[in-house]
């Protein structure tokens, strides 16, 4: 992305964000936003860019909302004019908040709602691929323990079988020693 | 598109706090946007609060960004003020 400048030495960029309500209907938010973007444009404002983050769920509640739509303009305007387009946005109704910023050096446009979908999107990838990871090691887990209990088990019926049968070697030495003339039994 | 930036990741992570680089140098970021939720969601901890500069590293001019942009974020109601 390109940095954007603005284009004569008397206008600046700023970046212009609206919240409204999402409970509202379509008529009243179109309305809304017709007044804030004629706002710009009576005063000469160039629109350099638009950009809808769609529904989303606020951080704390603003006027008993808890969600609510964002547009975000990038305008290109003279400094003069920004004052009143504040109070004049300030006393729009069915608008809960609304910023003007004068954009940095070597600003870029980015659209964030965009950026912020695709950032969820990838986290709950990860969020599922994590979890397919515990259960793959979870389900290992359990064939290792089942394992080692039929191995004891085994282990336990083979035991008994093998006192049972008498050694070779015991009874050779057992009539050794029976066997003996010193020995007086 | 731009990235989603950590305070000290992968190696960074052995080190001490208050020698540690700053994320956003080391990504060539030069302003900090007040929507970039994701990025400014990993400077501010369980409460709400900024995290201070001596653990996550950043250095002065970016901390600077960092909080005016998460005042203007806390203000359009991305970000809580306090939880």
């Amino acid at each position: 992305m390109n940095a954007i400048t603005p284009t004569s030495q008397e206008t600046r960029i700023y970046e212009c964000a609206i919240l409204l309500p999402s409970s509202i209907s379509d008529k009243e938010t179109s309305e809304c936003i017709k007044n804030s973007e004629g706002f710009f444009t009576e005063k000469g404002g160039k629109q350099i860019a638009k950009h809808e983050w769609g529904r989303r769920g606020l951080a704390y509640k603003i006027k008993g909302h808890t969600q609510g739509r964002y547009f975000v303009y990038v305008y290109e305007i003279k400094p003069e004019y920004i004052k009143e387009i504040d109070d004049s946005l300030k006393l729009e109704k069915n608008l809960l908040r609304h910023i003007i910023i004068s954009t940095p050096k070597n600003f870029e446009i980015v659209d964030w709602g965009k950026w912020f979908k695709e950032w969820l999107e990838k986290r709950d990838e990860e969020k599922e691929r994590v979890e397919e990871e515990r259960a793959e090691e979870e389900k290992k887990k359990i064939i290792k323990k089942v394992s080692k209990k039929a191995s004891a088990v085994e282990k336990t019926e083979k035991a008994p079988e093998a006192s049972t049968e008498p050694s070779p070697d015991l009874e050779d030495k057992l009539e050794e020693i029976i066997s003996d003339e010193d020995l007086n039994l | 598109m731009p990235k989603v930036i950590s305070p000290f990741t992968g190696s960074d992570q052995k080190k001490l706090p208050g020698s540690r680089p700053c994320p956003f140098c080391k990504a060539g970021v030069i302003n900090i946007s007040w929507a970039d939720f994701p990025t400014l969601k990993n400077f501010t901890d369980y409460f709400g609060n900024i995290k201070k500069r001596y653990y996550t590293g950043v250095c002065l001019k970016h901390q600077k960004s960092l909080r005016k942009a998460v005042e203007r974020s806390r203000f359009m109601g991305l970000i809580a003020f306090r939880k």
